[in-house]
């Protein structure tokens, strides 16, 4: 709808809608992303030879998808029509990784 | 079976030459946050991190949860960084975080409601070497007793 008078031209505030979702369903969902994210610790060192360098999607313990920048990633997470918080990935290295 | 109401994280330890910034293992859970700026609830993995006071989502996370920090309020005073650096993070209110938990041999979810944490927005000229969050007091201040199990490669996190 065009806005009128003096909220011409005034940006709208984006729709915030909250969807309510079963807590069983997020325990579902906790769940198997946890067992994605062990599935990537226990071959690490294996993804950082096959993939070094990149960011490692990983969903029911199977790579999707591996790319240089995470902005690519999540670009074609969501072309392929995956929520990409429900996709466990890590950035795989050889090289030591610091927290600082 | 568990006497008290327990979160389960996973130990895990980087890989590579070890170092004194390296060698330490840490405790990794993941956790829902559901928030009025989400259109619905957020999975995430969280660092287990009693050095953080503010439970903080860090750049990759603020990424792939779209949400807009040019809407949210900037902290007035900065969290330090580990090197020092001071850096003022966003700040989102009325936060519900649920994880899942165990009690009695039952599973469950424990729901922690929090005025507000903390938001790192990505900066794009630096590379975002991981992709956890982190999981601070404000929510493991809960859990009195912490039992660090290397034989599963679990931490218990007690009520």
């Amino acid at each position: 709808m065009k806005s009128k008078g003096k909220d011409r031209g005034k940006k709208d505030m984006p729709l915030l809608v909250e969807r309510r979702t079963s807590s069983s369903v997020l325990f579902d969902e906790r769940e198997k992303l946890r067992l994605d994210y062990r599935w990537i610790s226990a071959r690490r060192a294996t993804l950082a030879k096959q993939y070094p360098n990149k960011y490692v999607a990983v969903k029911d313990s199977t790579v999707i998808l591996a790319e240089e920048s995470p902005y690519t990633l999540l670009a074609k997470l969501k072309a392929l029509g995956y929520k990409p918080n429900n996709v466990a990935v890590e950035f795989v290295t050889e090289q030591p990784i610091c927290f600082v | 079976m568990l006497p008290f109401l327990t979160l389960i994280a996973d130990i895990d330890e980087p890989i590579g030459e070890k170092t004194i910034f390296t060698k330490i293992p840490f405790g990794k859970i993941i956790a829902t946050i559901q928030s009025k700026r989400f259109r619905e609830p957020q999975t995430f993995e969280f660092l287990i991190d009693s050095g953080t006071s503010f439970t903080t989502l860090l750049p990759y996370h603020v990424l792939s949860s779209e949400i807009n920090c040019d809407y949210l309020p900037t902290a007035s005073k900065p969290c330090f960084v580990a090197n020092g650096q001071p850096i003022y993070p966003k700040l989102l209110y009325d936060v519900n975080i649920s994880i899942n938990s165990y009690f009695q041999g039952k599973r469950g979810e424990e729901n922690f409601v929090l005025p507000f944490i903390h938001l790192m927005p990505p900066n794009t000229q630096q590379v975002l070497p991981r992709t956890l969050s982190l999981l601070g007091m404000d929510v493991l201040r809960n859990f009195s007793s912490w039992h660090w199990d290397y034989r599963t490669y679990q931490l218990f996190l007690n009520k």
